[in-house]
């Protein structure tokens, strides 16, 4: 950002104003309660970075068993077979199913891994007062909260899959141990991104050009 | 005059006259802080259509497998809930409530602020449920759960015999109409009916 056009820019810090998180109505900072929708009024996330930190560590741990355990376990003619979502990704491309490879793929592993990249990131912009990537951190902030869900995919897959096979005596599926971890780690990393407050990224230049 | 702040940099917006059938974005960071949205009788009509479609939806069966002249069919929410089964019991509720019951309930909540402005009721409880609706938004993932079921069929249908049941067609048509329906309704729309508390 240019420093001379950043000047011009009043934020509801230096106007003594907070702005409700949900319906945007603008009012005093001394104000509580949201006159016009009723929720609390704070000026920032309440204790923003500490929680991201904390549900962002956490889905990170939780994917380390989501993919070393395995999905699901599918028993057939006696036997037991596990498999976790890589080798569920690995079996479509050794069949040529590129394309639900593909989609499996993005959705279970690029989107839950991209997310949590994308949140250390923002956080080490707002630790480190990267003021001139606050931009880019907004826009990346906008896609994760647009693809955040899709990971949830392949629990919905894994539901169905063995909810549909059960047939006793011939084949059945059962939840393995990784569906769990991977629902928690995607639920963290969701929480994480609700708590993220984005103006922490632009909060510091306006401060520091005040002081000076 | 209406004025307000950027949800996502802070920055103070000052709209010299506020036209709600223009989309306004954040000056600094471009983010789009108002989005027009269709009349509340059309939001309305598409709230109630796609309720309509639920019904079918949540009791018929989605898909039958067939494994040697063994039929083996599931609903929406047998399908969720089978995680129960196995013992996971927090996904269950997770995913149900992700794939159903927020969808449903995001329905239900637009249908009811939606009505007392008809009925030119209290505001009070409009205030509640525009809360509600705005954190339970985050949490409403039935399209994805639709496209995990196309993925499902494609698995099974190389396992084994498969026929696809009515229950998939009206999940398919409520999620269109649910998807309009969100698209449709700004919720901040509803401050224009309701005086701000003093």
């Amino acid at each position: 950002m240019i420093y001379g056009q950043s000047m011009q820019w009043k934020n509801d810090i230096s106007e003594g104003k907070t702005v409700c998180h949900l319906c945007g109505y603008l009012d005093d900072v001394n104000i509580s309660t949201c006159r016009q929708c009723g929720e609390g009024m704070h000026q920032r996330v309440s204790n923003s970075l500490a929680l991201t930190w904390g549900y962002v560590l956490a889905a990170t741990l939780f994917l380390i068993p989501a993919n070393l355990l395995p999905m699901m376990v599918v028993t057939a003619m006696g036997t037991q077979d596990g498999s976790t979502i890589m080798e569920g990704v690995v079996y479509f491309f050794a069949h040529g199913d590129f394309g639900l490879g593909a989609v499996i793929f993005i959705a279970s592993v690029v989107v839950p891994v991209f997310k949590l990249a994308v949140v250390y990131y923002l956080l080490l912009i707002v630790q480190f007062k990267q003021h001139d990537k606050a931009l880019t951190g907004v826009k990346l902030f906008h896609i994760i909260h647009l693809i955040g869900k899709w990971s949830m995919l392949d629990i919905f897959v894994v539901a169905l899959m063995v909810s549909m096979v059960q047939f006793q005596g011939l084949a059945s599926i059962q939840t393995g141990g990784a569906a769990i971890a991977f629902c928690a780690a995607v639920v963290f990393t969701i929480i994480a991104t609700e708590k993220f407050d984005p103006r922490l990224m632009f909060d510091e230049v306006i401060i520091k050009e005040e002081e000076k | 005059m209406k004025q307000t702040a950027c949800k996502d940099c802070g920055v103070i917006i000052d709209i010299k006259s506020f036209n709600s059938s223009t989309q306004y974005a954040c000056p600094r960071c471009h983010s789009v802080f108002y989005r027009p949205g269709e009349s509340f009788d059309l939001v309305l009509v598409m709230a109630v259509t796609s309720l309509l479609f639920f019904i079918p939806a949540s009791f018929l069966p989605i898909m039958t497998l067939t494994i040697l002249g063994q039929h083996h069919s599931v609903t929406l929410l047998e399908a969720v809930w089978f995680f129960a089964n196995d013992g996971y019991i927090i996904i269950a509720i997770i995913a149900s409530c992700a794939g159903l019951i927020i969808p449903l309930a995001l329905l239900a909540l637009i249908i009811i602020m939606i009505l007392p402005i008809k009925l030119n009721s209290s505001p009070k409880l409009v205030r509640n449920f525009y809360r509600m609706y705005e954190y339970l938004s985050t949490w409403s993932m039935a399209e994805v759960y639709l496209i995990s079921i196309f993925v499902a069929i494609i698995k099974l249908s190389g396992m084994a015999e498969l026929e696809l049941d009515f229950g998939l067609f009206s999940f398919l048509f409520f999620l269109i109409t649910f998807y309009i329906t969100i698209i449709w309704f700004n919720p901040n729309d509803l401050w224009a009916k309701y005086a701000v508390e003093k």
